[in-house]
């Protein structure tokens, strides 16, 4: 599908923007060269800037708290020993993220046909959100189903998406990223991040149509 | 499309339900005490690693001498095969550098001295075709390395290049 057929994106809404707190953070470089010299204390920082993203991001790849776990763990690990492999062609944050996307591609390529979800708990806050409400409760035909099912539904019509596709979801509508961030994570151009976008979404709509109707 | 969108928006509201999707409280925590620590383990077992293979490398000769300790005859005969294998190197690296060309690397005065020495100056080579091999090869060189007043000397009249050659190894193999 090309560029031009996949609709321009309407604007960001400001929950979105909210989450789209993955920039580059000031003082990666420095972190970087302090841990070169052998200052753990600076990695550790860098760790604890990202970990909660890097960790996200393959949590919703592979909808499984441990394999996400093990994985965020090797990412980090890895990077930590190709530091000085790291020349500062990318930011930092964007050559971790590649680490840890490629480190879940592989892992789900050996994990196929094996899929076994573990999904992370929603927090208190889910049930307050106002738009989670109203699609559960009033957009929703299945006024029976609470927001656990509905979790496990929309996990489950994640994991039946390419592994591309998911990330592509994963890092733009989940992860709040703009599509030129995720084109350099992706080593791709930034109409192949809309087309693959707009395809996973039209997959997921048709998996989910009960839900949004 | 205004319907795609329009559905876009609502699978776009409920993909923020991920966002929700927490790991356990103190887990983040946890995961960089753990990277950390998974961190300095590799370290340390990479020294770690690296003594025990030395070690388990050593332990051959950890009993290999406890084997000589254990018998003073078998430590002698040990001994005795280590002198003679080193005796037997000398002399083969004695007899080796006896073989080699060494005169191409002596002075000219060291050079004209071996090969007056080995060589009658009153019986010049009767028969050409004896001209030593090691001259007829390499004439320019050994050019080079004769004393600037041996051209008129008579010896060297007769095989100018012969000055650089000892006589021992200016015949073929066989003569």
């Amino acid at each position: 599908m090309s560029e031009a057929s996949s609709p321009r994106e309407p604007e960001e809404p400001e929950e979105q923007r909210k989450a789209s707190s993955i920039l580059p953070e000031s003082g990666d470089m420095e972190l970087v060269q302090r841990a070169r010299k052998g200052d753990f204390s600076a990695y550790d920082d860098l760790v604890r800037r990202y970990q909660e993203r890097i960790y996200a991001t393959i949590y919703h790849m592979t909808s499984n708290h441990e394999d996400a776990n093990d994985l965020a763990q090797e990412t980090f690990i890895k990077a930590f020993q190709a530091l000085n492999s790291f020349k500062g062609g990318s930011s930092f944050y964007t050559w971790i993220y590649r680490i840890a996307v490629n480190k879940t591609i592989n892992f789900l390529k050996q994990r196929k046909n094996k899929t076994q979800m573990s999904l992370d708990d929603l927090d208190i806050k889910a049930e307050n959100d106002p738009d989670l409400v109203a699609l559960v409760s009033e957009r929703t035909p299945r006024r029976d189903s609470d927001l656990a099912e509905l979790q496990e539904k929309l996990n489950e019509a994640m994991l039946r998406l390419s592994d591309s596709h998911r990330l592509v979801v994963t890092l733009h509508d989940v992860q709040g990223m703009s599509h030129e961030e995720i084109a350099k994570i992706m080593d791709c151009n930034v109409g192949t991040v809309r087309s693959r976008l707009f395809y996973a979404r039209q997959q997921l709509q048709g998996y989910l149509a009960d839900y949004l109707r | 499309m205004k319907s795609d969108e329009q559905n876009f928006k609502s699978l776009r509201r409920l993909l923020a339900l991920k966002r929700h999707e927490v790991p356990p409280p103190g887990y983040f925590d946890r995961l960089a005490r753990e990277v950390a620590g998974r961190i300095k383990a590799g370290e340390q077992s990479e020294f770690s690693g690296f003594a025990e293979r030395f070690s388990a490398e050593a332990s051959w000769l950890d009993r290999f001498w406890a084997v000589l300790e254990a018998r003073p005859i078998a430590a002698t005969l040990c001994g005795i095969a280590a002198c003679g294998m080193l005796v037997s190197g000398l002399v083969y690296s004695e007899k080796k550098g006896d073989s080699a060309p060494i005169a191409v690397f002596m002075a000219p005065e060291i050079a004209g001295g071996v090969e007056m020495a080995s060589q009658p100056s009153s019986a010049p080579p009767s028969n050409p075709s004896l001209t030593p091999v090691g001259a007829s090869l390499t004439p320019s060189s050994t050019g080079g390395l004769m004393p600037s007043g041996a051209q008129s000397d008579s010896l060297f009249n007769i095989h100018p290049a012969l000055n650089v050659q000892p006589a021992g190894h200016l015949l073929p193999a066989g003569q």
